[in-house]
């Protein structure tokens, strides 16, 4: 970033030259004139005033005159002031004294013109000093007056001295007349008498007047860079600016203007680009502009005053527009064109709305509508930053800092918003204003979207959403619309949803509204056939081998997801790692390393299909669901806008949910854009990859060939290795395999490897019944049946220490719900390979879904927890089914769901 | 599953008081079922399934529609993170009265729980019965509890 600013700077930096000001100082003060002379040529040459600098004269006077104006150039460039002043005022008193002389002498008219080019040159250095350090020329001599005045005295003394006139502009320059110095020095350039080296050092000086850096003193660095004269600049620099700024003003010693990001573009028309950078100058106003100020810097003063936010930087750019026209293109807002209708009453928070001009207006209105994406002028933690957000959605102010101490019972900021606004207050919220025109969003339209709310994601059709915000438009007596709804915990998703096409339109609560008529939405938007968004497959179809039973791929297990198309686009965008971070989490989960991912496009498979393959066992495939296939999400910005306003959208993100389809988003960007905060906003793309996580075990359990289970081994300190490796390699990968079959995780391999190794010391193996009896701490006995899985007794003795270790990770210092399981619940259970057995176990998993839903686990009567879990597995693959002995100790559990006897619902009777 | 007779015979009375209201409520608890482990640890249980009714007399005319609407609206106002599931919708008491039910959830600090709120009208006493469950079994019990709650019946008058 430093090298782009530094590069960007680069044109910036057209000031003329500074010479080598220590060495000339040194120089003039040992009075060596010939060699401070020379020094100076050598490193300026063109600063200096040629009848100073001229050996023609070359009498001890003039020499000592020479040695001052060096000296005071020198210090001038050190910044010694004092030092310049008094070289300067030496440099006056020795003109006048010679002057004077002259004239008594007998008015050497010859001697006299070129004590007045001196005179004309020193006043107009001392000029541009006292512009430059804001000091009175009257104090140095008191006939000098302003500094303005004084350099154009000397340009009248001196009128073909271009020294002279370059010092007139850099005092305009520093006066703050950047434009006035520009215009006098693109004159002088074109003038007959100047020769061309003077010609070059004019048009540097216009450059550099020209330049943000000279306008940069005209008391804003943001007003600067937004004035300059070429108004395209803004595009070819962009984001930059206020790291420029910011540099600039360091570099003139000039406070840090803020540094605000460039969201905003003003395009402003006129008839020449003059009329357009006035029309700029004049919205941006000065520095000093109060929030009373009718000035871009005035509204941002407002803003943050009542709003508590800080109005983003603002690009503004010549248009091709007509005169006093202009148009502000804001993110996620449709372009408003000035001049803009504006609902009365939404300007009043700000008192200098009414003598602002049209755009300014036009900037408040857009500034409204993005309130809460601007940055906050407090630093929050998140439940009150989020809160912030959606309080300045609804246009009231973010709170100055953290709300203390936050309540408990709000488990959510837009909870906490719902209930505060259903509380009655003066001012009424935005909405509420007594002219507004109450209407009711249409009894169907609002029971569609509820609906959705059940669904995969609030829903409506394009269509719906046109007819609605069609009907919304300023009643018979000019009073502009809030649109009610009945539920209040639907109104902030209904503004976001209508906030991109009508940001201006409120949404009020039926119980905010108090005893206020309501009218209806006229005309009513005609109902919309409801139908089901386009059709694609939901869910991952699993392998019915998903255990360790299922065949093992030794050879070739290398990971293949092979895409359609249009589906292959997305996922291999640079953006997106979300498939590749999803299986690194499963393997991260399950304690093992898994493969990477390669990613193939295949013609063949419809656009959107993809397919799952571990070496040439395909493991999944499925449909990706339609970019946009809730049909609400069909612009990024609607996204941004719904996720934002209700930060976590309840009833679709509800963590007691998780298997609930969330929101699909438009692309992988904007996914990205979101996942991190709200990680149930889905696009297409993270659809798969929630796919494939489910698959987390489906997939290591074939990965986990003989290399894998070395490389595992190498990950734990030898001896526990060693003692796994007796076991023998194969019996070990097998081991391993059943484990995490069912969702152990191995990241505690190395606590089981000595119980595994030594079984005859530490476990007794009951053959006779069945039992294997250990002396793991707190677990006697443990049932098992001994006689299908390989190595039994190896098996339940690592679940007796992996799964608690499981659970404990999964769940740490949280309570665990069990669900448990009565053996006589599989009393009509139908064997195994019966012709109703599939449909049998799904109707039986079904009643475990509220276990899934809440994260609960599976307590099983030992002798039958693998029968269990082989029922389930194909509904509910990651639910972990376990026997009493492998709750792990010391973490609290309870039995939140009993699954007895009785008829399955959907089992065939 | 009756209020004892013991409990009603011994209904508490107050001194009167002017313009005061009284209200009833019975609350019906399902027991605790503490599970026992082999190895003789104990798992308590879950958040219990229970059903309240509570009974008032009305001191104006208040029709179902409006009554179940005032509910919804003081729940959402006094609950945090509510969310209706379900209704309004009738409801059918084995006696013949007709109600109008309401489900919804919200969460708790130990779980999110369940209710269905049925209202019914007898001439100038509102019911309410409230049967509360766990949510995440909410969809196996939820007709379990509402079976509970459609067997309401005003108690015969003495004698």
């Amino acid at each position: 970033m430093i090298r782009t600013v530094q590069r960007l700077l680069a044109p910036l930096r057209t000031a003329p030259p500074e010479p080598a000001w220590q060495t000339l100082s040194a120089l003039a003060a040992e009075r060596d004139a010939v060699r401070a002379v020379s020094a100076f040529i050598a490193s300026s040459g063109e600063s200096m005033p040629p009848r100073v600098l001229s050996p023609a004269r070359s009498d001890g006077l003039s020499g000592a005159r020479t040695l001052e104006m060096i000296a005071a150039q020198a210090a001038f460039g050190a910044g010694d002031r004092r030092g310049c002043l008094a070289h300067l005022a030496r440099v006056l008193r020795s003109l006048k004294r010679e002057s004077a002389a002259l004239e008594d002498a007998g008015r050497d008219l010859e001697a006299l013109a070129h004590l007045r080019l001196l005179r004309a040159e020193t006043m107009a250095m001392l000029a541009r000093c006292a512009a430059e350090w804001e000091i009175p020329p009257g104090s140095i001599d008191r006939s000098l007056r302003d500094a303005a005045r004084l350099a154009e005295e000397a340009v009248q003394a001196a009128p073909h001295e271009a020294y002279v006139h370059l010092m007139r502009a850099m005092t305009a320059i520093a006066l703050g007349d950047a434009d006035g110095a520009a215009a006098r020095l693109r004159a002088l350039a074109d003038a007959p008498w100047l020769n061309e080296g003077w010609r070059e050092s004019v048009r540097s000086v216009v450059r550099y007047a020209e330049g943000p850096a000279a306008r940069v003193r005209q008391g804003s660095p943001l007003r600067a860079l937004a004035a300059i004269a070429d108004p395209a600049w803004l595009d070819r620099h962009g984001d930059a600016l206020p790291e420029m700024a910011a540099e600039l003003a360091l570099r003139l010693g000039r406070p840090v203007p803020p540094a605000l990001e460039v969201r905003i573009v003003l395009e402003i028309g006129g008839a020449d680009e003059k009329r357009i950078e006035a029309a700029a100058n004049a919205l941006i106003g000065t520095g000093t502009d109060g929030a009373g100020s009718p000035s871009i810097i005035g509204l941002r003063a407002a803003l943050r005053q009542r709003f508590g936010v800080i109005l983003p930087g603002i690009s503004l750019r010549a248009a091709a527009l007509g005169e006093g026209a202009a148009v502000i293109r804001a993110p996620e807002q449709p372009p408003l064109s000035v001049p803009a209708e504006i609902p009365a009453g939404d300007l009043d928070w700000w008192e200098a709305h009414a003598a602002a001009p049209a755009a300014l207006r036009a900037l408040a209105q857009v500034a409204l509508r993005g309130l809460d994406r601007m940055p906050l002028d407090s630093t929050l933690s998140h439940w009150p930053a989020a809160l912030a957000r959606l309080r300045l959605a609804e246009r009231m102010e973010a709170p100055a800092a953290d709300v203390q101490p936050v309540p408990e019972a709000f488990s959510d900021a837009m909870t906490a918003l719902t209930i505060e606004r259903l509380t009655p207050r003066e001012p009424p919220p935005w909405g509420l204003e007594p002219d507004r025109s109450l209407r009711w969003l249409p009894r169907d339209d609002e029971a569609a979207l509820a609906a959705g709310v059940d669904g995969p994601a609030i829903a409506t059709e394009p269509a719906r959403l046109r007819r609605i915000v069609a009907a919304l438009s300023p009643d018979g007596d000019g009073l502009w619309p809030a649109l009610v709804v009945r539920d209040a915990r639907l109104r902030p998703l209904i503004r976001a949803l209508l906030r991109i096409d009508r940001p201006d339109v409120p949404v009020v609560a039926r119980a905010e509204c108090g005893g206020r008529p309501v009218a209806p939405l006229d005309p009513p938007p005609e109902p919309v056939q409801r139908g089901d968004p386009p059709a694609w497959r939901r869910g991952v179809a699993l392998p019915a081998a998903g255990s360790a039973e299922a065949p093992w791929i030794s050879a070739d297990w290398s990971l293949t997801l092979t895409a359609g198309p249009a589906l292959h686009a997305e996922l291999a965008a640079a953006r997106n790692a979300v498939v590749e971070r999803a299986i690194e989490q499963a393997a991260r989960a399950l304690g093992v390393g898994l493969p990477p991912l390669r990613l193939v496009a295949e013609e063949p498979l419809t656009p959107r299909r993809w397919r799952l393959a571990c070496g040439t066992e395909v493991l999944a495939e499925a449909e990706a669901p339609p970019a946009g296939a809730l049909v609400v999400l069909d612009s990024p910005e609607r996204v941004r806008a719904l996720v934002a306003d209700t930060e976590r959208l309840v009833p679709i993100s509800d963590p007691r949910h998780p298997a609930t389809p969330a929101t699909l988003v438009e692309g992988v960007a904007e996914a990205a854009l979101v996942a991190g905060d709200f990680p149930s906003v889905f696009s297409p793309a993270a659809w798969v990859a929630r796919a494939l996580a489910a698959l987390g075990p489906a997939i290591a359990v074939r990965c986990l060939d003989d290399a894998a289970v070395l490389a595992r081994l190498a990950t734990i300190p030898a001896r526990e290795a060693t003692a796994l490796l007796r076991l023998g390699l194969a019996p070990l990968g097998r081991l391993l395999r059943a484990l995490i079959a069912e969702g152990v995780s191995l990241d505690a391999l190395d606590r089981v490897a000595l119980p595994l190794a030594e079984p005859a010391r530490r476990v007794r193996w009951l053959a006779r019944e069945g039992l294997v009896a250990a002396a793991l701490p707190g677990h006697l006995a443990l049932p098992h049946p001994g006689t299908a899985a390989p190595d039994p007794e190896r098996l339940a003795i690592a679940r007796a220490v992996l799964v608690p270790a499981t659970l404990a990770a999964v769940h740490g210092a949280g309570r665990i719900g069990l669900w448990l399981v009565e053996e006589a619940a599989l009393a009509d259970a139908p064997g195994a390979g019966a012709a109703d057995e599939a449909a049998w176990n799904d109707a039986f998993a079904r009643r475990l879904d509220g276990c899934a839903r809440a994260g609960g686990v599976v307590l099983a009567p030992a002798s039958r927890r693998a029968e269990i879990r082989r029922r389930i597995a194909a509904r509910h693959p990651m639910l972990q089914v376990i026997a009493a002995h492998e709750l792990p100790r010391g973490l609290a559990a309870w039995v939140r769901g009993r699954i007895g006897p009785g008829t399955v619902r959907g089992a065939p009777s | 599953m009756t209020i004892p007779e013991m409990l009603l015979f011994d209904l508490p009375a107050l001194r009167d008081r002017e313009g005061w209201q009284v209200a009833l409520q019975a609350t019906f608890v399902e027991p605790a079922i503490v599970t026992e482990l082999a190895s003789g640890e104990t798992l308590p249980p879950g958040p219990r399934a229970n059903v309240v009714v509570g009974r008032r007399l009305l001191t104006e005319p208040l029709t179902l529609e409006t009554a179940i609407e005032m509910t919804r609206t003081n729940m959402l106002q006094s609950v945090a993170g509510l969310r209706v599931l379900r209704g309004p919708e009738p409801f059918a008491f084995d006696d013949g009265g007709a109600g109008l039910s309401l489900d919804i959830q919200f969460p708790t600090p130990i779980a999110t729980l369940a209710q269905v709120h049925v209202l019914r009208i007898d001439a100038d006493v509102l019911t309410e019965c409230v049967a509360t469950v766990d949510e995440a079994s909410f969809e196996d019990r939820r007709e379990e509890m509402l079976e509970i709650v459609r067997s309401f019946r005003r108690r015969p008058a003495p004698g």
